[in-house]
């Protein structure tokens, strides 16, 4: 025993000495890991916690009873358990003042023991256990210890999804859940509101430990998850924890809606003021108390007096933050009231007294103004003020979502008062109060997220507060975006330094994009219903003619707008702004100006126009006069304005060409234009747009970045597609006629050989391929055929270019991204003669690049990076062959012999490539194994019947993705078995191959290697094989029982693995029989866990 | 600041040093993280951490140098070791997950709860890696937890080294109680290699704007012709 604890005590030792080299720290870490696993270590254990005085060797020790407990649970009585949990309390009690943590993971221990006994023992086992820790409350000397138990307690009978305890069957954790409910948490509830009423008295620092056990157990009561719990399935599913979750007790808890537990919970925040921990958990409680909801509340009278009484303390809590300058505080506060809000409906808030109510939102203004004056003031990188305004948005955006049942006023001039503090945050002095000074560090390019996305929530909740009183703001808007539209100019003639004054103009331009449309999913931009609501009521009539007399002779000189209808005019601003940029622009003003501002008038443009102009009547119930007089499709300024936004687009190309995310913007609007068909047979007709079309035609238009390419070829194919069917020959050959041409000619030519060394040739060949990636993007049925004869040849001609450029990585990459873009969108569309000849070619361009593979590996600068990026593409484009087959619903067997046997075909030639230290790429291997699963899953018989060598590689491919990767892989794999299980009953060679991974997967569940979560899955594989390959199954477990030493373990496995075998032998795998499995199978799981070896 | 004093300073004076965890799920990117401090290197390939490694990362700060003990645990279940044997004595922490996945932000709960076991009343910082990862599942809005607990939290990407260095210098000032504590010099095991990165930058830069220098004079001379 002394050797083993100084061997432990060294190793304990060594592990944490700060300057020991990796390897000796290894030795030491194997050594108490030994030490963790070994076989009934309780003795041992408890010799450690008598003798030694270390107190790491004390927590090990703790942790290897727990780990040794649970493993050995089922070959231990009932005596020996209780003897051992008693021993750890005893332990506990007499060590009082040993290390917190040796203290906490023996509770651990004792709390874990309790939660696994309660099933096998009679009702009142937890009950009585909980009053004995509660008893311990009452004495001073024994109050810590009693605390402590309890926290270990509801920590682990908590169930919030991940916090479950792997030691015990999903069910086992839920059963707990409830056990614990039915008495046992109020009486640790009402034992520690006991305690709190005697200490609230006395002062805080004698007691600081003691408060912040008894806060925090609260909180974890009061955070209690009452409410039903979902299906295990349902749970994994379910979405991102809530920060709050509701309060919905059961009558039983009739206390949390008295008066005294909030105002005792109030009394005691304001006690805390100088202790920021206990404070916080204490605020927090606060929240909780607000979700309260549910049948506890006998009838609307009892949850309007709860509410009353809330609100008000809330207006209290709300002013008192208001002379405090803590950021906490505010996140508090406001937490509190948005969940005050969602927990309530619009029915309880109205029947609120209207003085109360009233005095709420005043309180509630006055924070957010608090907050988010703040925000303007500080550094955005630490963005913890921004977190509390999106807080306070959501407040406003929930009460905003009541107003049809909530009394109008004084709402909309509170939500007035928040839109207009939020536009004077965002404008510098005098207007706002914006501070640019920390402005001026360098912006990284990679990760600093454009303002248009990084404020988008907080935009679009403005925007919508800015439509309830539009009358206001959007004139508001308007005019501030003129007042700085007149400065543009004299300050570009005077050449004066004005980031502030860009800066503004930016802000400006983007609250009228998100006040006047609205996007109920991304690309689906509309006008607001507010606005319809409001022009179908009081719609301020457009003159056509002084309009047009405006745009011909004014627009761009900061005139007075032609109407003032609060919606088209800040439309027309944001287009006289766009207008004075382009005149500046053609001026050569280019410097002068900001790319930003322009990049965000494009993409207020862009949102504008695609709800506004030329509406699609299908898509609105109404559209008010005013908006079809300026921009429906008879308009003359309608059509004015396809010329205005393309000349808009065109200015972006010419002076912002270096600029890449400006040229995308612009090509964005490009695309947005093509979309709408009416808009677009406008824009064929124009000069300028024939213009810039002959400029690309010609090859005169540069673009500076591939993506930017693809977009216009795109767009372009886009605009295409609105031409009636026999003018789509002759617009492909009018605009991409040159460089198809051109291309082919190139690429079946000698001269194709000079490309690799020639950097002209290869800029010209990677422009190309650009072109033709759009054109493939931009695929629609309707241009499916001319499409497809325009890039096929071209697909063709690129096996041969692969083959001379494999040295080019830019090159393979390009061709290979090609051919995934035609394969992605137009595989469903093509016929059976297109589909046979691109299988055809992207056979070849495999076999090509796996040709050329072999050489490339023998260059190293890079290689790798470039070898990862290859074959991800290349398991892309066969996923993208495979879903032919998938929706292929018109013709069911048509396909599928070929495309079947190319993807197989396909990943003969590709497997060869992959090796295991590539598939350390995370997404390499996931997009591998996923292809892998989805051939077993759709054509599991001809995985089955392929010869042995391929067999074995893929066989061998899913051993190593076991428990190699991560458990995304792992779940595939499992996928993959089952299905082949299913297929291989009559083949007895392959049952075995796949037999040798089910022995794997059995081995690592009692290692406790596999992730709960996989348990289901697992499962599911498991069951396949017994059923269908049953033999088999006998045999792999036969051999998993004799590598067994101890004839109690051979025993215990023997018994569990019999009892996965059904009782009836099934072959149909019914989903009622899977989910029966799936239980036994979770038990099975428990008793096996920690008995191979 | 309480501190070990087994680390020595060039003139021989002792460097503060401290404990800190790094936990999270696997695959987050914490041993990327780390390794970005000493090579200056980006992985994109994967591979698990075992057990634990300990890498040892000095900050040159006003108050002089500060060496972390950085503890970079396993994050994957089944390569654990000795899991929460690793955190005793630690005086912070790091908890990892990955904006790019889900389930990673939702096991933070139990990766906190796991450290407060053992560790009382040490500063955490909450990182959320990855977010140079234009497909971002888990947005800024959902990231709560942090003030649930009182943490402090950091967006970082390993990758592009964004706030690479907060999440250090507020623990930093945390532990040592000095709010006006600043970072004055590169860290100090980046090999050579690192100091290539300005240079590399200017270049990069000055390409950049002889290309848009290049376009601007011809394009403007086209634009009569549209």
């Amino acid at each position: 025993m002394d050797r083993v604890l100084a061997e432990l005590q060294e190793a304990a030792r060594l592990m944490n000495a700060p300057s020991v080299n990796q390897e000796q720290r290894k030795q030491a870490e194997s050594l108490l890991l030994k030490f963790k696993k070994s076989e009934k270590p309780y003795a041992v254990c408890k010799s450690i916690l008598e003798n030694s005085d270390d107190p790491y060797l004390h927590f090990l020790a703790s942790s290897t009873l727990k780990e040794g407990v649970m493993r050995e649970w089922a070959l231990l009585g009932d005596t020996e358990i209780d003897q051992l949990r008693d021993y750890l309390l005893n332990y506990a009690h007499s060590h009082l003042g040993t290390h917190a943590y040796v203290l906490r993971q023996m509770l651990h221990v004792v709390a874990l023991i309790v939660k696994r006994s309660i099933m096998s023992r009679d009702a009142a086992y937890l009950d009585t256990f909980v009053s004995n820790v509660c008893s311990l409350f009452s004495s001073p000397n024994t109050l810590n210890l009693g605390l402590e138990i309890a926290e270990a307690l509801l920590a682990e009978f908590t169930v919030a999804d991940k916090t479950l305890s792997s030691y015990m069957s999903y069910q086992h954790n839920i059963d707990c859940k409830r056990a614990i409910e039915g008495n046992s948490l109020y009486k640790i509830f009402i034992s520690t509101m006991e305690v709190i009423d005697q200490l609230k008295n006395s002062p805080v620092s004698p007691h600081r430990r003691e408060w912040l056990q008894l806060m925090s157990i609260l909180n974890s009561v009061l955070s209690w998850d009452f409410g039903v719990i979902l299906s295990k399935r349902l749970a994994q599913m379910s979405s991102l924890s809530l920060p709050v979750v509701n309060l919905m007790p059961s009558a039983q808890w009739a206390i949390l809606k008295e008066e005294k537990v909030l105002a005792l919970l109030v009394e005691l925040h304001s006690a805390f003021s100088t202790e920021r921990d206990i404070q916080h958990t204490t605020r927090h409680c606060i929240v909780q108390l607000g979700t309260l909801q549910g049948s506890i509340f006998n009838d609307q009278s009892e949850r309007v007096n709860f509410l009353s009484r809330y609100i008000a303390a809330m207006v209290k809590l709300a002013n008192g933050a208001c002379a405090q300058p803590s950021n906490e505080e505010d996140h508090g506060i406001a937490l509190a009231i948005r969940q005050l809000l969602w927990a309530n409906t619009c029915q309880d808030l109205v029947n609120v007294h209207v003085g109360l109510f009233r005095e709420f939102l005043g309180a509630v203004s006055e924070l957010s103004v608090k907050v988010m004056l703040k925000s303007a003031k500080e550094d955005q990188d630490e963005g913890s003020t921004q977190d509390v305004v999106d807080v306070i948005l959501d407040i406003w955006y929930t009460l905003l979502q009541m107003m049809d049942t909530l009394p109008r006023s004084p709402l909309d001039q509170c939500m007035l008062r928040v839109v207009e503090c939020y536009v004077k945050c965002h404008l510098a002095p005098p207007t706002g109060i914006r501070d640019d000074s920390q402005d001026l560090d360098e912006v990284d390019v990679d990760t600093e997220e454009d303002d248009r996305l990084k404020f988008r929530d907080q935009l679009e909740i403005v925007g919508s507060l800015a439509r309830i009183n539009l009358e206001q703001t959007l004139p508001h808007y308007t005019s501030l975006l003129l007042e700085r539209a007149r400065v543009v100019r004299k300050v570009v003639e005077n050449q004066e330094e004005c980031t502030a004054l860009y800066e503004d103009l930016h802000w400006i331009v983007l609250l009228i994009g998100y006040a006047l449309a609205d996007a109920p999913t991304d690309s689906d931009l509309t006008i607001p219903a507010t606005i319809l609501d409001y022009l179908a009521k009081q719609d301020v009539s457009v003159n056509v003619e002084s309009t047009q007399a405006y745009i011909q002779t004014q627009l761009g000189q900061c005139a007075d707008l032609p109407t003032q209808n609060p919606i088209i005019a800040p439309i027309f601003a944001i287009m006289e702004l766009s207008a004075l940029y382009q005149d500046i622009l053609g001026k050569g003003g280019c410097h002068a100006l900001s790319p930003q501002v322009f990049s965000s008038l494009i993409w207020a443009l862009t949102r504008i126009m695609s709800s506004y102009h030329m509406p699609n009547e299908r898509d609105y119930q109404f559209i008010p006069t005013s908006v079809v007089a300026t921009f429906g499709v008879d308009s003359p300024i309608s059509g004015w304005l396809v010329m205005f936004l393309v000349e808009k687009i065109i200015s972006g190309l010419v002076y912002y060409s270096g600029e890449q995310s400006t040229v995308e913007d612009c090509l964005a609007l490009l695309q947005a234009c093509a979309k709408n068909s009416r808009v677009s047979l406008v824009l064929m007709k124009d000069d300028n747009f024939k213009k810039l079309v002959d400029r690309y035609t010609s090859g005169v238009l540069i673009l500076p970045s591939s993506k930017a390419n693809r977009m216009l070829s795109a767009a372009l194919t886009v605009i295409m597609s609105h031409l009636p069917t026999n003018e789509h020959q002759h617009f492909i050959d009018r605009v991409f006629g040159s460089i198809r041409d051109s291309t082919v000619k190139m690429l079946f030519s000698p001269e194709i050989s000079e490309v690799p060394s020639s950097p002209v040739l290869t800029q010209q060949i990677l422009t190309a391929l650009d072109t033709f990636h759009g054109i493939a993007a931009g695929i629609v049925n309707k241009i499916v055929d001319v499409v497809f004869n325009t890039v096929i040849p071209i697909l063709e001609g690129s096996v041969n270019l692969l083959k001379i450029s494999q040295h080019v990585q830019p090159i393979t990459r390009s061709i290979l991204e090609l051919f995934c873009a035609i394969a992605d969108s137009g595989i469903l569309q093509i016929d059976k003669v297109q589909t046979h000849r691109l299988y055809e070619t992207c056979y070849k361009v495999l076999k090509c690049y796996s040709d050329s593979a072999a050489s490339r590996e023998s260059l190293t600068v890079g290689v790798e990076d470039d070898r990862y990026d290859n074959i991800l593409l290349c398991l892309e484009l066969l996923s993208h062959l495979c879903s032919k087959d998938f929706f292929n619903f018109d013709e069911p067997d048509s396909y599928d012999e070929t495309s079947s046997r190319l993807v197989l075909v396909g990943l003969d030639i590709i497997v060869p490539h992959i090796d295991v230290e590539l598939l350390k790429f995370p997404k390499l291997s996931n997009e591998f194994f996923k292809l892998i699963t989805f051939i077993c899953e759709v054509y599991p018989e001809k995985v089955v019947g392929l010869p042995d060598n391929v067999v074995d590689q893929i066989v061998l491919m899913l051993k190593v993705g076991l428990n190699n990767y991560n458990d995304d892989i792992t779940f595939y794999i499992f996928n993959a078995v089952s299905a082949l299980s299913v297929h291989s009953a009559t083949n007895p060679l392959f049952q075995k191959k796949i037999g040798q991974i089910i022995k794997h997967t059995l081995l690592l569940i009692s290692g406790q290697e596999l992730s709960a979560e996989l348990y289901d899955t697992a499962a599911d594989m498991v069951f396949s094989f017994i059923c269908k390959c049953r033999s088999e199954y006998l045999t792999v477990v036969n051999e998993i029982v004799v590598q067994q030493e101890d004839p109690t373990s051979q025993e215990c496995l023997r018994t569990a693995f019999s009892a996965l075998i059904p009782a009836t032998p099934t072959t149909t795998l019914t989903r009622r029989d899977k989910g029966k499995f799936s239980k036994i199978f979770e038990n099975f799981a428990v008793n096996v866990y920690g008995i191979c070896r | 600041m309480a501190a070990n004093t087994d680390a020595q300073k060039k003139d021989g004076a002792p460097v503060a040093t401290f404990k800190l965890v790094l936990v999270g799920d696997g695959g987050t990117g914490k041993t990327t993280f780390v390794k970005r401090h000493l090579t200056g290197e980006f992985e994109k390939r994967y591979v698990a951490t075992l057990g634990v490694e300990v890498h040892p990362l000095v900050f040159y700060t006003n108050f002089g140098p500060i060496r972390f003990d950085v503890w970079d645990t396993a994050g994957q279940e089944k390569f654990g070791g000795l899991r929460d044997g690793y955190y005793i004595g630690g005086q912070c922490a790091i908890i990892f997950f990955d904006v790019t996945s889900r389930v990673t932000y939702k096991n933070v709960p139990n990766w906190h709860r796991d450290l407060v076991r053992v560790l009382e009343n040490v500063p955490i910082v909450l990182c959320g890696n990855k977010v140079d990862i234009k497909d971002r599942k888990v947005k800024a809005k959902q990231i709560t937890f942090h003030r649930k607990k009182n943490l402090q939290y950091y967006d970082i990407s390993a990758k592009s080294n964004y706030n690479f260095e907060k999440p250090f210098l507020w623990l930093a000032r945390k532990i040592s109680g000095e709010a006006g504590l600043q970072f004055v010099e590169a860290p100090a095991l980046a090999p050579p290699e690192v100091k290539v990165d300005p240079a590399l930058m200017a270049q990069y830069e000055k390409e950049l704007n002889q290309a848009a220098n290049m376009a601007l004079p011809d394009d403007e001379n086209d634009d009569d012709d549209l």
